[in-house]
């Protein structure tokens, strides 16, 4: 009995009955779930970055509303940046030293406002350099940059999930590389946040400009002056607006918005010595910075990028990526208008219309956008 | 075997119709040249942006005769929307590429020059020089400029 079940069971093996698959069956049925999968990733994918981009504009609405709340407190927004250079402005007592100078940006004011007060009790405000310092449990500080140093502390609502790269600044320079925490979310200076046009790269410590005759105006507390003309936002340095300069109106002027870190054609290109070793993401920090660091400008297209090396080196079109607002999310940025609303802007958006939404009082009637 | 046959052509149609389509559809541009003089003489190095009402700018710059050729930002189109634009120039002359320093110090390599055209060309809002760019026609646009007060 035993001997006849076997060769029965090896008959139905060899393939008279249909009980297995052939070749070409197999084929078929993985070639079919290959479509399938091929049809179904990109679909996973797409929810996952509409997940990260719910927590983005989430990010960019807690930062409109910590704005209002600085607004209700002191009757002012807050600074764009504050930057001091060797001055005692603000309070008598701060020092005039180089490393004593009061530099922050316009996100280091408003940690209180996302729950983030511990940290910003940790800045040492009268000896800025102790910011780049060991802190010890008793408030004394330790050695420059080791192990972990204030300026390095990431906060995850200044950070926009989509974007992606290191959580700290990347430059070419092993010195300066890694030492401050990144801001994905930056303030509208107007329409130019970094040097105007006509102010070449150099002139970032000269901003007004070598041999132009633009208008200049002075900040207040600073040694250098500024070109103020194309800084037309709510937001600028040293100096505070209350929202009713904002005359064009809430709902027509861009408070903060998105910055894409992801260039790298720009990466490639910086040179990996001297000053300018900056790749892209070694612009924007929350705690500190210069204009660039801080500001964004709505007179370059949204999502704009140098092509090659050449235009890295060409002053109007390297300012000009500084300057863009962008982001990983396809098609556009987000933005936090001065009412609160989180809106998204497509990157084909008019440029004269993208134009008066960064001005604060420009006088512009603007359309449905 | 013709079940088979069947399966593979289902197969493959789904994938061309899934993959046809596919690509945004580009916005219409025109080519766009013109010529920037001052005093009646040609100037180089005058970066040229067309501000369009309809969309993101085009720009360019001035080779030895003056002469500029728009392209989208991009660098991939040549050209520019068509409509009403505004037009900004900014001199870039005395920006010289030149002004990274050999230790790559941020030197002011400019220091000395001067912008050579009026400063109200600079800034696009409010600059005085607004163009139509008509679809379907040749659109050449010539600058004369003033010079810096």
């Amino acid at each position: 009995m035993l001997a006849y079940s076997r060769i029965k069971a090896a008959k139905t093996r060899r393939g008279t009955g249909r009980d297995a698959f052939t070749l070409i069956e197999l084929l078929v049925v993985i070639s079919i779930i290959a479509v399938l999968i091929a049809l179904l990733l990109p679909a996973v994918q797409q929810a996952r970055e509409a997940a990260r981009r719910t927590q983005c504009r989430n990010n960019l609405k807690q930062l409109g509303l910590a704005v209002h709340n600085f607004e209700s407190t002191y009757g002012k927004l807050p600074y764009g940046m504050l930057r001091s250079d060797g001055t005692r402005w603000g309070h008598p007592a701060f020092g005039t030293l180089p490393e004593q100078n009061r530099r922050y940006a316009l996100h280091f004011q408003l940690l209180p406002y996302m729950d983030q007060t511990n940290l910003f009790t940790w800045f040492d405000q009268m000896v800025f350099s102790n910011n780049q310092k060991q802190r010890n449990s008793d408030g004394t500080y330790g050695t420059d940059w080791t192990p972990e140093w204030f300026h390095r502390q990431s906060v995850p609502g200044f950070v926009c999930p989509s974007n992606t790269g290191s959580l700290w600044n990347q430059s070419h320079s092993a010195d300066s590389n890694g030492r401050y925490s990144r801001a994905d979310y930056l303030a509208c200076a107007g329409r130019r946040g970094y040097p105007g046009y006509q102010a070449t790269r150099p002139s970032l410590w000269n901003p007004f400009g070598p041999g132009t005759d633009h208008p200049q105006a002075t900040i207040p507390g600073s040694t250098t002056s500024m070109n103020s003309a194309l800084s037309d936002g709510m937001f600028t340095r040293n100096r505070q607006f209350p929202l009713q300069d904002n005359t064009d109106g809430t709902s027509n002027t861009i408070l903060i918005a998105e910055r894409s870190y992801s260039d790298r054609v720009f990466d490639d290109c910086g040179p990996s010595t001297g000053f300018s070793t900056t790749k892209i993401g070694n612009w924007g920090w929350w705690s500190f910075g210069a204009e660039g660091n801080v500001f964004l400008g709505t007179g370059v297209p949204i999502n704009f990028r140098i092509r090659n090396c050449t235009e890295y080196l060409d002053p109007v079109r390297y300012d000009d990526r500084i300057n863009a607002m962008g982001s990983l999310h396809v098609g556009g940025a987000h933005v936090v208008l001065v009412d609160g609303s989180v809106r998204f802007l497509n990157e084909n958006i008019s440029s004269q219309v993208f134009n008066a939404l960064g001005t604060r009082a420009g006088g512009e009637v603007i359309g449905e956008f | 075997m013709n079940l088979v046959r069947a399966y593979l052509l289902c197969g493959s149609c789904a994938l061309l119709f899934t993959l046809g389509g596919c690509g945004p559809k580009q916005p219409e541009i025109v080519d766009v040249t013109g010529v920037v003089t001052m005093n009646g003489t040609p100037l180089e190095h005058i970066h040229v942006e067309f501000w369009p009402l309809a969309g993101p700018r085009s720009i360019g710059n001035t080779d030895e005769t003056g002469t500029f050729e728009l392209k989208t930002d991009d660098l991939k189109r040549s050209g520019c929307l068509p409509g009403s634009s505004r037009v900004s120039l900014i001199d870039t002359h005395h920006m010289k590429d030149d002004y990274i320093s050999e230790g790559g110090d941020w030197v002011d390599m400019s220091a000395g020059r001067k912008s050579r055209i009026h400063s109200k060309y600079y800034d696009a809002m409010k600059s005085p020089l607004t163009v139509e760019v008509k679809l379907g026609e040749t659109n050449h646009f010539e600058f004369a400029v003033d010079p810096r007060p």
